[in-house]
């Protein structure tokens, strides 16, 4: 799926960086750094959450529709080890096409901008968004997915917890990413002050993970 | 993929695994001083019904493998165990029997440490369900209730022994042979590569085996091992466990409603309804307890069936006595006494005697007679 996934990417970098050369014309790398960071960052980052968000509605719920969480269960594995291992699985895969995505796109920006304007050798991205571009994709992947480990220990199916997942999360995780991403106002000091609260706030949820998971729960629970 | 990098994940978080949730004993590995003290302090408690332990009973106490102590589970306003006191001793081969949900499967759960109990204890190799419940997996084996259905499908069944083996933190070095040794004993050595998925009901429950084996348990619990098998592949499984349980080093609480088919595998049983733990004892001694009158058949050859009834009948000494199939059954209370009697009576009136052999009651007739109902 990740190889996929990357070459997708790269085919749509591919395009729509050469649409928006064409159409916008590229008259400096400022002008351009805004419309990479405001636009194609939102882009990168979608799908890298989008599948942890995937794997981890599965997770523990997935586990119980195949009747495997019981062998799992009486592994042993601490509660915490489970889940760790379980936002871990979920958030790999995301992260490798996230950033594979952010190779890609900064090779394709920068050799389609270099072949249509030879003057301009580096045009994107910044210091600050690639320091956002590695950063921002770990925590709130990571948020994203401590949700859904939640969630998928809660539901009763893989499909009710991505439908609620899916409905609530994406769309914040999206918003949120997109409000902090350099040329929506954020300096270093706002984005090292959100990275801080986005740290805190995983390693909250990650307790309250370990503190909501019930092993009796998840083995009585039915639909 | 994602199984196989599951794996990976629950592997490199092995060496933290001492970082404990609740108040699980920092210990890991099994301390001969800790066990010891701590099987002492259930000493008062080890028997509900004989509180006050005896010297005897704590010399037992100290081969005690598995000590259920007034164990509840209660789902709302159903209680599935009720009250259940037990002694399961090491290397020995319990079986826990009753009907459909007489609270066996919720029982091996709470051991399991997959349910919490409402109420009372389970102690597992000096270990505490609930307050040390990493070090009770460690040592337990577990097959469950649908062992058949609980495998990765998308590995192959090697694969499937190693991720547990994994999970089970068996060195590298054993895990090979390990996984070979158990799929070999099993029969299952040339589907290693196979997924589980291809697997008939048989081989999967066969491979479920071999998972609950794979880290060398201690105590393993087998939640109906040959339900929905045929009486081939059943018979195999009990010999496997069987030979595993002559070794004397592991222990097994083998919980089915297949009475009859464990009778000969378990040292002792308890009966199990309703929640509540009926009776606990050896086969034989159950037969003894329950089933007080002996029936005995007689075959003759060349003689009147009706004149060996008569002379049986003479003695005075049956209870009954009845003409079956070509045999003569009859029915005594005191065998010890009665039967030189008849034998004398039959000899003396010159019958051709081939056999008189005592019907032996099968466990599920006892159990019928305990529980009665059906």
């Amino acid at each position: 799926m990740i190889p996929f996934l990357l070459v997708l990417m790269s085919v749509v970098f591919g395009g729509f960086i050469t649409f928006l050369v064409l159409s916008w014309g590229i008259t400096d790398a400022i002008n351009f750094n805004f419309v990479m960071a405001s636009g194609m960052s939102t882009v990168i980052i979608m799908l890298p959450i989008m599948l942890p968000v995937m794997i981890a509605a599965d997770s523990i719920v997935g586990e119980k529709e195949r009747h495997t969480i019981v062998p799992l269960l009486t592994t042993p594995l601490t509660d915490g080890e489970l889940l760790r291992g379980k936002i871990l699985t979920a958030l790999i895969p995301g992260l490798l096409v996230a950033y594979g995505n952010l190779i890609l796109a900064v090779v394709i920006v920068n050799g389609v901008v270099l072949m249509m304007a030879p003057q301009l050798l580096w045009v994107w991205p910044s210091l600050l968004s690639l320091i956002q571009a590695i950063v921002m994709p770990l925590l709130f992947s990571f948020l994203a997915v401590e949700i859904m480990v939640i969630l998928s220990g809660r539901a009763n199916t893989v499909y009710e917890a991505y439908q609620t997942g899916g409905v609530l999360i994406l769309p914040a995780m999206v918003f949120g990413f997109s409000a902090f991403l350099e040329g929506t106002g954020v300096d270093w000091w706002i984005f090292m002050i959100g990275t801080i609260i986005l740290l805190l706030l995983n390693l909250i949820l990650y307790r309250v993970a370990v503190r909501l998971f019930n092993r009796d729960e998840l083995i009585t629970r039915t639909g | 993929m994602h199984q196989g990098f599951q794996t990976l994940i629950f592997t490199f978080f092995q060496p933290y695994r001492f970082e404990r949730e609740g108040n699980a004993q920092k210990t890991f590995g099994r301390d001969k001083n800790i066990q010891t003290s701590q099987i002492s302090s259930f000493n008062k408690n080890a028997y509900c019904q004989d509180a006050d332990s005896t010297e005897k009973n704590r010399g037992l106490l100290l081969t005690t493998t598995i000590n259920i102590n007034e164990l509840s589970k209660h789902f709302g306003e159903i209680k599935a165990v009720d009250g259940v006191c037990l002694d399961v001793k090491r290397g020995e081969v319990f079986g826990f029997l009753g009907p459909n949900a007489a609270g066996k499967s919720t029982t091996v759960k709470v051991a399991a440490t997959l349910l919490r109990p409402t109420k009372g204890t389970i102690v597992i190799d000096g270990y505490d369900v609930q307050s040390s419940p990493v070090e009770v997996r460690s040592t337990i084996g577990l097959l469950p209730e649908d062992g058949a259905t609980t495998h990765y499908d998308r590995m192959s069944a090697y694969q499937n022994l190693a991720y547990f083996g994994r999970l089970y933190d068996v060195s590298e070095e054993k895990l090979h042979d390990r996984i070979m040794q158990l799929l070999e004993f099993l029969e299952l050595a040339e589907r290693a590569d196979d997924s589980p998925a291809t697997f008939s009901t048989g081989l999967k429950q066969k491979l479920s085996l071999a998972r609950s084996m794979i880290h060398d348990p201690n105590v393993v619990f087998l939640d109906e091992p040959t339900s929905s098998l045929d009486p081939i592949m059943s018979r195999r499984i009990r010999q496997f466990i069987d030979q595993q349980a002559e070794s004397g080093k592991q222990t097994f609480f083998l919980c089915t409603h297949l009475l009859s088919e464990f009778e000969d595998l378990c040292d002792r049983v308890g009966f199990i309804s309703k929640g509540t733990l009926v009776e606990v004892g050896s086969p034989k001694d159950l037969r003894k307890k329950f089933w007080r009158v002996q029936t005995f058949e007689v075959r003759v050859q060349n003689t009147d069936l009706a004149s060996v009834l008569a002379t049986i009948e003479s003695t005075g000494l049956t209870l009954d006595t009845r003409i079956e199939d070509h045999l003569v059954v009859f029915e005594l209370e005191d065998a010890e006494k009665g039967n030189p009697q008849i034998l004398k009576a039959l000899v003396e009136s010159n019958v051709d005697l081939i056999e008189v052999r005592e019907r032996v009651p099968d466990l599920e007739a006892v159990y019928r007679k305990v529980i009665g109902g059906f």
